[in-house]
């Protein structure tokens, strides 16, 4: 807690005075984030100004002062301000009474080394506003603040000089005036009604350590008076006060302080451990969750991939032959404009789009993927890739292959998306819907002849004057840099070299896509927004879809439910129609297996129940 | 398959659609009584020259009531009843009432009066003329005191033209009276335009400073805006000339913010709940004793015009100090009193509210006696206004406090217990389909629309959160990150918890309050109890601590498993205090693994293993044996604590150190590095003015760290202890003056230090002994009869837990320092060498380097200030010769072997960069030349270091939340109230009969006395009317409002009518309730996302085309006000752009 305990006395011949107090320290930083290391290290070494650690000594070490009492509250301030011209503070100004440490003494540390949190005693705090604050807080809760005999707990303060919390007391000293001594024990704060809230806790904790105090002291006391009955002493003759002694002498507890550190920081940590805050936070994500089992899987796959090589191997040879199939009737074939400019710039970074861009060379957005393909070939590459088909591209270069995937992955929920990102054969669908070959590979007959694919060719014109083209684009313009400021024209010149087929094998693209793709075809298309509003609307689009999707799963597959009520249900989800169904059907099996079984469990927890 | 599925749920619902009745069964708040009565308010004037004189006494007035006749008699025993929450006179204040006091006024005051006075003011005069806040506990009769002090403006309100706000605040006061003398309940409001007027000219006011400042600042949050400009203002006058060349405190605090803006910046930031996040670490912050002042200066003047600070303005020379006090009058049954003052202090933060409204109204009587120039105790009209606003302010806290709650709020039953949870889905559902049943229109979705809006908390709890539990992952789980922040950073969750509740999350802020209104019971419950699943809050337990380790003086007294302290030992008066130090042992185990991390030192397995061992098994022990010595305290026979401890100037040099390890030859790599940076690093961290915290801090933790990372040396020869020390007497190359001084040397005159030399070589002989015959037990009994019996009769394993536990240092013994060490040495190695090594010695053994080589410059500066302190100096120098000759030994002989060959790179680097500068020193250590004098004065400000003690462990016993009544969770949530509660987050009431007026006021006064200590741009109340099924809004803020209506229609979000036909619909479909709730939440969830888009949508468009909104992302027009609020809890720019 923010906080200092302190516990004080009213000397009889200085008055108030703080003896001891202890103080938590806190990170600048909240935990979570990373403490800069170079804070340590950027501290410079630089003047005779500095000041002791914890406490004010170290610039009075220097005057070569020795502060016999640190307890002087009244010039504590000012000693603090005038100790470097080195003025020396009265040996008058001190006593035994108003002082704890002894001099020279530097206090006691207590570190919470989970928390960071450091706690300091020392007899008064380094900062010259927290002394002048518990200077006021002392004098305050000792002599204003007591009235007839009042002796108990009183909260007080104002902006200015922070809120305490007090409780007085007395000891018993058969040499002091009215054989007693008023001490004080305080807390101050900032946070007032933190201080208040904590009020009826620490309250019993003062109280304790009081009794504690008065008891020792008491027993101390009685034994004193035992030997020379004070009272009787001094009915018999004028009482001069004697020489104040010290809380430790009057409670014959030598370790006093140390064990007020040990309170006093106990208290601190207990007021703030109090009371916990319990903050819920939402559930991860579908796709973190997938990312997770996906990457505990990936041992698993390592393990596997080992066995897999040598099948691999067939299946070149296998790809091979079906090379020179050509495309099934209904595949059409159109081609892009393109020319010149073969950049697929490895060694580039291109400027961050977001999430979104690859970083090398390649499709920089989906928007640019559209743009490249043409609105009609991405929405029916998108199509499939939302409905789930395989989606196979092929060419040489591997790197825009790659970008591709990378964007055309977002339009799935990360449990959807397998993919092979280039291979040198034909992979089979069930084990990658996003697959890229080499143009030489051939895709095999049983594929070509069923609707569930999509391909796209990537040739490249080789021809040397595109090369040089190529080559004198990049270096005329540090060409991607500034590529979003660019006109579709000037875009498209970049990717002339290119030449992308697009094929399919279903009859056509139902006018009706999913939902999901033809709003972010208008997202796409427009133009004044943003590739990170685009972004944000896609993962919008996903989320809903995918809360659909476990909706879905919940009927179908953990209730079971007749075809009749999975009809209802999909009228209620607005995913009636067949290209919604399909692409559903095609997310479930993106649901997390965390997901997936704790939906089973439920229900059988609640089937049996 | 399916229809049995069917038959179970229907079955399974037929069966509990009791439980609609279920949770009125349980009650949330306890029964309270409490009875306006029990509230008097006295007020005092503080004169110049005659001291206080008392002004009014509500008891007086009641009593002079009584005694004038009957009809005043009546009056006022309805006024009680009335206040004792009695059904009749329900929603309006009965202000018919009111009249009648004017004539019962009587100036006598309470016999306790003149104590009273005293305790308010104070019995010293203080300077300051600000305004206090005091609260006193009085015993008998059990009272509780809350008093304010403050300075009346007796310029009058003219005066106070120049403040905005003070001058709305005069006026309102002015309109209240008014109104109240009329017949009207709060006819002001209808009448004064110009009020309204004012208001809204305070509001726009007050935003456009708010939005001025963000963009000046540039900042992306709100939080930052607020801690941006809380640096503004703390940096001027903390601006230290010296601080120039380093980073300080506000810089950190201020990287931090950057850091958070680049994190907001990006909704897609790793760090949860950035929103909830940010506002608590920046309270705690704002809170903090080192920067808390200076900012809250500055923002008190803007929202507290009147609230002191008025002692700087010449021109106000006329001062008077008004005193009003609240006296609680507990109940004589304990029971009740414990009750209310939990109650009381716990929810502090409202009644604070409550009696700056009372204090602004007594102010306002005050100055308008002043106006027409009547004696203030003469005046009928003031006594009346006074008595009405304390009747309010009885009624206020009355309510509150006795008023019936929710049985139990569907979020925090929720988030609490897990067994219910099915169950409370159901009742959820149920209520939500009955509901909407009954009213057949957009009455829902209003009002959930409106109550999404404006509460929302709810988004952090649909925040996805950065980690990912894998077990339980489908459920919301609590927030890691802040669970660290409270730890580090303790803030006052209840201010957290509180404005979760009023929805105080977005920017600007916003409070906000539902009220629910109807005269069927049962539907308002059932709207409640659908509504407290849509406001949500943290949930705060009180905990019951149990202390652990060394307590406060006496443990026993707080926890009963704890062991004793102080026993008396058998020598002399020796006692010791045991003390068990799990946490510590903890914390060991990382910092050892820590320190092998970064000292690359391969330990030698074996001593690992030894060492974790000793780990583990103190811990065991830690855990079965409380009584484990921690610390005690050494036979004291010389008490005279002041010579015996560290001398604070001492000074630590690097050149010490250095010539140490030459002199001794085989000091190991280890012991070098450490000694040779530990003094730069503190060095370093000390190159601070001492005000600032975070350098305070960094030096301490720096010091933590670095003892920390001696641990593993403890490994040691035990015999070199006594060898090494006469070893190092004889090389010790001092100065003829300190000769004399040097422990075992016979030239000392001082013949203690001779008793006090061969004490130390008595006390390490059975010591070396011990060790080397593995004989721990015996020899300590009969050497040092104050080991803790439990530590000794262990066993042999138990030398090795002794690394963790530590003895207290005994500062008033004669031979403290010495036998701290000593202690340390024999019974626990970590503490030798780990503490007092590195945080003393590496101070103290420097210090004869200094002395004898550089001419006496410390004992010099240390006999300058008085003669007498001769002997403490000698003393000094006794001890630090102690250390001096002890220390490098003991660290030579461990570490040589084991750890010199094991230096990483690194350190080695280090060392290099130190070495050189030590050999210098090295080589002037025999001959004192200026230029040694220089680097010496340098290093002197190295302090010496603190005494580390073990942090006493804070044991949480159970998390119990048993009785509500200590925080705001449930105790916000209110049942059906027979009249309007002010404070209620959400409320039922029968009727709305003159409920709007007393609404406005409350908003207003909301607004104005902002309870969360911040700013508050508005103050909206949802009116839900479960009769006309209509759902208004009500704010204070009176913007595009005709004069006519004080409400206006809530926007039905197409968003939440959609979330809640298809979960309604998937409940009626038959799937289960929790699976519907948790599509609820995914739906929730998606309403979040959208909000993100909107966001990022208006980070690029000043401008916002709702077709374009509409066409592309989905977002339909009457979702702006939901998705813009809910934006700016995690974007504040949106704020700024719709504003």
């Amino acid at each position: 807690m923010n906080a200092i305990v302190a516990l004080c006395h009213f000397c009889e011949l200085h008055g108030p005075r703080t003896l001891f107090c202890t103080q938590a320290l806190h990170s600048p930083y909240p935990t979570s984030m990373q403490r800069p290391h170079s804070m340590s290290s950027s501290i410079a070494l630089d003047s005779d100004t500095l000041c002791g650690v914890g406490n004010g000594l170290g610039a009075r070490c220097e005057e070569g002062l020795v502060l016999q009492s640190e307890g002087d509250v009244d010039k504590g301030l000012q000693m603090r301000q005038t100790a470097s011209k080195g003025i020396v503070p009265q040996a008058s100004d001190m006593c035994e009474g108003c002082q704890s440490l002894p001099a020279g003494h530097c206090g006691f540390v207590s570190r919470d080394t989970e928390s960071g949190i450091v706690y300091v005693s020392q007899q008064l705090p380094t900062r010259p506003e927290l002394c002048e604050m518990l200077r006021q807080g002392c004098v305050r809760s000792l002599s204003c603040e007591v009235y007839e005999e009042h002796v108990g707990p009183v909260f007080f303060g104002d902006e200015q000089h922070g809120y305490v919390l007090t409780h007085t007391f007395y000891i018993r000293d058969g040499l002091a005036r009215g054989l007693r001594r008023l001490y004080s024990l305080l807390m101050l704060m900032a946070d007032r009604t933190f201080l208040v809230s904590c009020w009826p806790f620490l309250l019993a904790r003062l109280r304790c350590l009081i009794e504690e105090l008065q008891t020792r002291a008491n027993a101390v006391f009685e034994a004193e008076q035992a030997e020379v009955g004070q009272r009787a002493l001094r009915m018999n003759s004028a009482f001069a006060p004697g020489a104040a002694r010290s809380l430790s002498s009057l409670t014959q507890h030598h370790d006093l302080w140390a064990a007020m550190h040990t309170s006093f920081t106990w208290l601190l940590k207990a007021c703030a451990s109090r009371l916990t805050e319990r903050c819920l936070e939402g559930a991860p994500t579908e796709d973190a969750i997938v990312k997770m089992e996906k990457q505990l899987e990936r041992e698993e796959e390592a393990r596997l991939r080992a066995h897999s090589l040598a099948d691999d191997g067939e299946h070149v040879a296998e790809g091979n032959k079906f090379e020179s199939t050509t495309p099934g009737d209904s595949t059409k074939t159109l081609t892009s404009l393109s020319e010149g400019h073969e950049q697929m710039l490895p060694s580039c970074p291109l400027p961050g789009e977001g999430s979104w861009g690859p970083s090398e060379g390649g499709f920089q957005s989906l928007r640019h993927l559209r743009q490249v393909l043409g609105p009609a070939w991405f929405r029916v590459v998108a199509w499939h890739v939302l409905l789930g088909n395989q989606v196979i591209w092929r060419g040489e270069n591997e790197a825009l292959i790659r970008s591709a995937f990378v964007l055309l992955e977002t339009l799935l929920p990360s449990g959807c998306v397998r993919t092979i990102p280039y291979s040198k054969m034909y992979q089979d669908a069930y084990r990658c819907n996003f697959l890229g070959i080499e143009s030489r590979v051939a895709l095999p007959p049983h594929i070509t002849a069923s609707e569930l694919y999509v391909l796209v060719d990537i040739r490249t014109r080789r021809t040397a004057e595109a090369c040089c083209l190529g080559a004198g684009m990049e270096k005329e313009n540090v060409s991607w840099d500034n590529r979003d400021t660019k006109s579709r024209n000037e875009r498209a010149l970049l990717w002339r070299s290119c030449e992308f087929t697009v094929s399919w094998g279903c009859p056509g693209i139902p006018e009706h896509g999913p939902m999901v793709l033809n709003k972010l075809e208008a997202a796409l298309e427009n133009e004044s927004l943003s590739t990170a509003v685009v972004e944000r609307c896609l993962i919008c689009l996903k989320e809903e879809w995918m809360n659909k999707v476990k909706v879905l799963f919940k009927f179908t597959k953990v209730e079971q439910r007749s075809r009749e009520d999975t009809h209802r249900l999909l009228g209620l989800l607005g995913a009636q129609d067949d290209a919604n169904v399909r692409l559903l059907k095609f997310w479930v099996t993106g649901l997390s297996k965390a997901y997936r079984s704790h939906l089973l469990t439920a229900s059988r927890a609640t089937a049996n129940s | 398959m399916a229809s049995t599925l069917f038959q179970k749920l229907f079955h399974k619902r037929a069966a509990s659609s009791p439980a609609l009745h279920w949770s009125d069964a349980e009650p949330c708040w306890p029964e309270c009584s409490f009875d306006g009565s029990q509230i008097r308010l006295i007020i005092y004037q503080e004169c110049e020259r005659r001291g206080f004189q008392p002004l009014f006494d509500s008891s007086t007035v009641r009593f002079s009531q009584k005694e004038n006749g009957n009809i005043l008699v009546e009056g006022d025993a309805e006024v009680v009843k009335g206040l004792g929450c009695s059904p009749q006179k329900l929603s309006s204040l009965p202000t018919e009432f009111v009249p009648k006091h004017q004539c019962a006024q009587s100036v006598r005051v309470g016999s306790d009066v003149k104590m009273l006075g005293e305790m308010m003011f104070g019995n010293v005069a203080m300077s300051f003329k600000g305004s206090t806040l005091k609260i006193h506990q009085i015993r008998s009769p059990p009272q509780l005191l809350l008093s304010k002090v403050f300075t009346l403006n007796t310029g009058g309100s003219t005066s106070l033209s120049g403040s905005s706000s003070s001058s709305l605040l005069t006026e309102s006061f002015e309109c209240t009276s008014s109104g109240l003398t009329s017949s009207h309940s709060f006819p002001f409001l209808n009448t004064n335009a110009l009020l309204q007027e004012r208001t809204r000219g305070f509001l726009s006011f007050s935003c456009g400073r708010k939005c001025s400042s963000v963009q000046a600042l540039q900042a992306d949050s709100l939080g930052l805006v607020r801690s941006a400009s809380f640096f503004a203002a703390q940096s001027s006058p903390l601006d230290m000339p010296s601080r120039s060349g380093r980073e300080d405190g506000d810089s950190g605090i201020a990287r931090f913010a950057s850091l958070t803006s680049l994190k907001v910046g990006s909704p897609s930031s790793s760090l949860p709940n950035i929103g909830s996040f940010n506002r608590r670490f920046i309270r705690s912050q704002n809170m903090s004793l080192n920067s808390a002042l200076i900012s809250k200066r500055s923002t008190e003047e803007n929202f507290f015009t009147s609230d002191g600070s008025c002692g700087a303005n010449p021109s106000r020379i006329r001062q008077k100090r008004i005193a009003i006090g609240i006296i609680f009058s507990l109940s004589e049954s304990q029971e009740e009193g414990r009750k209310f003052e939990e109650f009381f202090f716990s929810h502090f933060l409202l009644i604070e509210g409550h009696l700056n409204c009372l204090r602004a109204a007594v102010e306002q009587a005050i100055l308008n006696c002043r106006k027409i120039r009547v004696p203030v105790q003469c005046s009928h009209m003031h006594l009346q206004k006074i008595m009405d606003s304390l009747y309010q302010f009885r009624c206020s806290i009355t309510d509150l406090y006795v008023q019936p709650r929710l049985a139990q709020p569907a979020w925090l039953a929720m988030s609490s217990t897990c067994s219910h949870k099915s169950q409370i889905c159901l009742h959820l559902l149920q209520s939500l389909n009955a509901t909407s049943e009954l009213s057949h229109n957009q009455f829902l979705p209003a009002l959930l629309s409106a109550v999404l809006t404006h509460h929302l908390a709810w988004v952090s709890t649909v925040m996805p959160s950065g980690h990912v539990p894998f077990s339980n992952f489908t459920q919301k789980h609590s927030s890691q990150a802040l669970d660290m922040l409270a730890r580090s950073h303790p803030y006052n969750p209840l201010w957290a918890q509180l404005g979760d509740l009023y929805g105080c999350l977005g920017c600007p802020f916003k409070m906000a309050r539902v009220v629910v209104i109807g005269s069927q019971q049962n539907v308002v419950q059932q709207v409640l109890y659908a509504l407290s699943y849509f406001i949500r809050c943290s949930e705060v337990n009180e905990n019951k601590l149990e202390l652990q380790g060394p307590g406060l003086l006496d443990p026993e007294d707080y926890c009963s498993n704890i062991i004793t302290s102080f026993e008396p030992g058998e020598v002399e008066q020796s006692e010791y205090v045991v003390v068990t130090l799990q946490r510590h042992l903890e914390s060991c185990h990382q910092h050892l693994a820590l320190h092998k991390r970064r000292t690359n030192a391969k330990l030698q397995t074996g001593l690992e293993s030894k060492l974790a061992d000793s780990l583990h098994f103190s811990s065991a022990c830690g855990c079965t044996d409380d009584r484990t010595t921690g610390w005690d305290t050494l036979s004291s026979s010389g008490s005279d604590a002041n010579s015996l401890s560290i001398k604070s100037s001492s000074l630590p040099t690097e050149a010490s150190i250095k010539q140490m390890a030459h002199d001794l030859g085989d000091v190991s790599a280890e012991a070098k590095r450490e000694k040779t940076t530990v003094p730069q690093r503190s060095f370093r961290a000390l190159c601070d003015q001492g005000e600032e915290a975070s350098a305070v801090y960094q030096s301490f933790l720096e010091s933590g760290e670095v003892s920390r990372s001696s641990l593993p040396n403890h490994q040691i020869d035990k015999l070199s202890l006594t060898e090494a020390i006469s070893v190092k007497h004889r090389n010790s190359p001092q100065g003829s003056r300190k000769v004399k001084f040097l422990i075992g040397c016979s030239l000392s005159p001082d013949s203690d230090m001779e008793s006090h030399t061969q004490r130390l070589e008595e006390t390490l002989r059975p010591l070396s002994f011990k060790v080397d015959a593995n004989g721990y037990r015996s020899t300590v009994q009969q050497e040092r009869n104050e080991y803790d019996e439990n530590l000794c009769t262990t066993d042999k394993a138990k030398t090795e837990s002794c690394n963790m536990i530590r003895r207290l240092p005994s500062f008033a013994g004669g031979n403290s320092l010495f036998d701290e060490y000593f202690d340390d040495y024999d019974n626990f190695e970590t503490k030798t060498f780990h503490n007092i090594p590195i945080e003393q010695c590496c101070c103290e053994e420097v210090k004869p380097v200094p002395v004898g080589t550089t001419g006496l410059e410390v004992p010099q500066c240390a006999a300058v200030p008085t003669d007498g302190s001769e002997a403490c100096f000698e003393q000094t120098v006794k001890n630090t010769n102690t250390c001096t000759s002890s220390d490098p030994h003991l660290n030579q002989r461990t570490l040589e072997p084991v750890n010199a060959p094991k230096l990483s790179l690194e350190e080695e680097r280090s060392l290099d960069m130190e070495i050189p500068r030590n050999e210098s020193s090295d080589s002037a250590l025999g001959d004192s030349d200026g230029e040694e004098g220089v680097s010496c004065r340098n290093r002197r400000h190295v302090s010496p270091q603190q005494v580390e003690l073990p942090l006493p462990r804070c044991n949480i016993v159970e998390a119990h939340s048993s009785n509500n009544l200590s925080s705001f969770g449930k105790s916000m949530f209110g049942g059906f109230c027979p009249r309007y509660v002010p404070d209620l987050v959400l409320q039922g009431i029968p009727s709305d009969v003159g409920l709007q007026e007393r609404l406005l006021e409350d908003l207003n006064h909301a607004v104005q006395h902002p309870v969360l200590e911040e700013p508050v741009a508005e103050a909206v109340c949802v009116l839900a009317d479960s009769e006309r099924w209509t759902v208004q809004l009500m704010s204070s803020q009176r913007r595009g409002l005709d004069t006519q209506r004080l409400t206006k229609d809530v926007l039905v979000s197409s968003l939440v009518s959609h979330i809640l036909h298809s979960t309604l619909q998937l409940w009626k479909l038959g799937l289960p309730a929790d699976f519907c709730v948790m599509h609820l939440e995914d739906q929730l969830q998606e309403i979040f996302r959208k909000s993100q888009m909107l966001a990022e949508y208006l980070k690029g468009n000043e401008r916002v085309r709702v077709k374009e909104l509409g066409a592309v992302l989905g977002i339909e027009a009457s979702d702006l006000p939901l998705l813009t609020a809910v934006a700016s809890t995690h974007s504040p720019h949106v704020a700024q752009i719709l504003l």
